[in-house]
């Protein structure tokens, strides 16, 4: 992806996630590398006030890992029998 | 919402405060969640008869003394449990315990690799993990993919092509393991959902591979977990948004 294209993407989905800042707050994570990152911090300030206040940016290339785990943990627990028979 | 639904979805809340809250008491739990002390109580009673949930000591009292308050938290050797991250150059493993502590990871590049032969290293992965962790309980595999409106998986080269033959694999070494596949951001958003935020934000993903920057995300009002949706290359045709 080229800087350019890059920046409109970063722009659209800062965009995208100001959409979503009727409420309480949103994290974004995922896997950034340090100019996407600041690209990004970049794109969210030019945006509404509200958005430098709720936007929290977290780097963790394996959170799409830990969350598949949490989807079995879910599935587990949603199988456990839990009524007393 | 019929009873079965709210018991379950009662039961997800405490679960999820007991897992990003790791020093909570039963009357925190029960002011975080808005449920009933009695609703509370019922459910650790029953968390800690399955050994979900395990007493991790007594808080001190406050100036005024009183009653010391017990602490709870998930024990982690419940068991263990599998990720999977398919990716176009990588495959990465984790395993994880059931208190949310990564114990082990490891990653393989997959360049010019033949399908069957992936496919067989996937499953004995998987085989060597079911054999290392004796509570290992299940696997997730993230993938990614484009989902529809109600956040399942529509498209993917992988969820088409591959992921039946997987589970195939997976299956025919561990015959009674659970498997689940979910899309990648919406995985990744989740897992933050769960530990990481306090259940009343909402939360977008972002994963930039290749040439490609996808999100995924989770909608979250009051503790509730909301729709699942995921935009597919955001600067193109605009993203397909899920109610």
């Amino acid at each position: 992806m080229g800087n350019g294209e890059l920046a409109g993407a970063i722009e659209t989905m800062a965009r995208f996630v100001a959409t979503l800042l009727d409420t309480e707050g949103v994290f974004v994570a995922g896997e950034l590398d340090a100019p996407t990152l600041s690209q990004l911090s970049a794109s969210a300030q030019l945006f509404e006030a509200e958005m430098k206040k709720k936007l929290h940016v977290l780097d963790n290339p394996d959170l799409p890992v830990l969350g598949a785990s949490l989807r079995a943990i879910r599935m587990h627990i949603n199988q456990i029998q839990w009524e007393r028979s | 919402m019929n009873q079965q639904d709210q018991k379950q979805r009662n039961r997800e809340q405490v679960l999820s405060l007991l897992r990003s809250v790791p020093r909570i008491s039963q009357v925190e739990i029960a002011e975080r969640s808005r449920l009933q002390p009695s609703t509370t109580s019922n459910l650790i009673r029953i968390l800690k008869e399955r050994g979900i949930v395990a007493s991790m000591g007594k808080r001190d009292s406050g100036p005024q003394g009183g009653k010391k308050a017990e602490i709870l938290g998930l024990r982690g050797e419940y068991g263990h449990f599998g990720g999977i991250y398919l990716k176009e150059d990588e495959i990465i493993f984790g395993v994880v315990d059931f208190g949310g502590c990564i114990v082990a990871r490891k990653s393989i590049s997959v360049s010019n690799e033949k399908d069957d032969f992936l496919m067989a290293t996937i499953a004995a992965e998987v085989e060597a993990n079911v054999r290392r962790y004796p509570t290992y309980r299940g696997t997730g595999i993230a993938v990614s993919s484009v989902v529809n409106l109600n956040g399942e998986i529509t498209e993917s080269l992988y969820f088409n092509r591959t992921i039946p033959r997987i589970i195939s694999e997976i299956r025919l070494r561990v015959p009674e393991l659970p498997v689940v596949v979910d899309n990648d951001a919406n995985c990744a958003a989740d897992w933050v959902l769960v530990n990481q935020a306090d259940g009343s934000r909402n939360l977008v993903h972002l994963q930039v591979q290749g040439l490609s920057l996808t999100g995924g995300s989770i909608e979250a009002l009051l503790g509730q977990r909301g729709s699942f949706y995921k935009t597919e290359q955001p600067w193109g045709t605009g993203s397909s948004r899920a109610r």
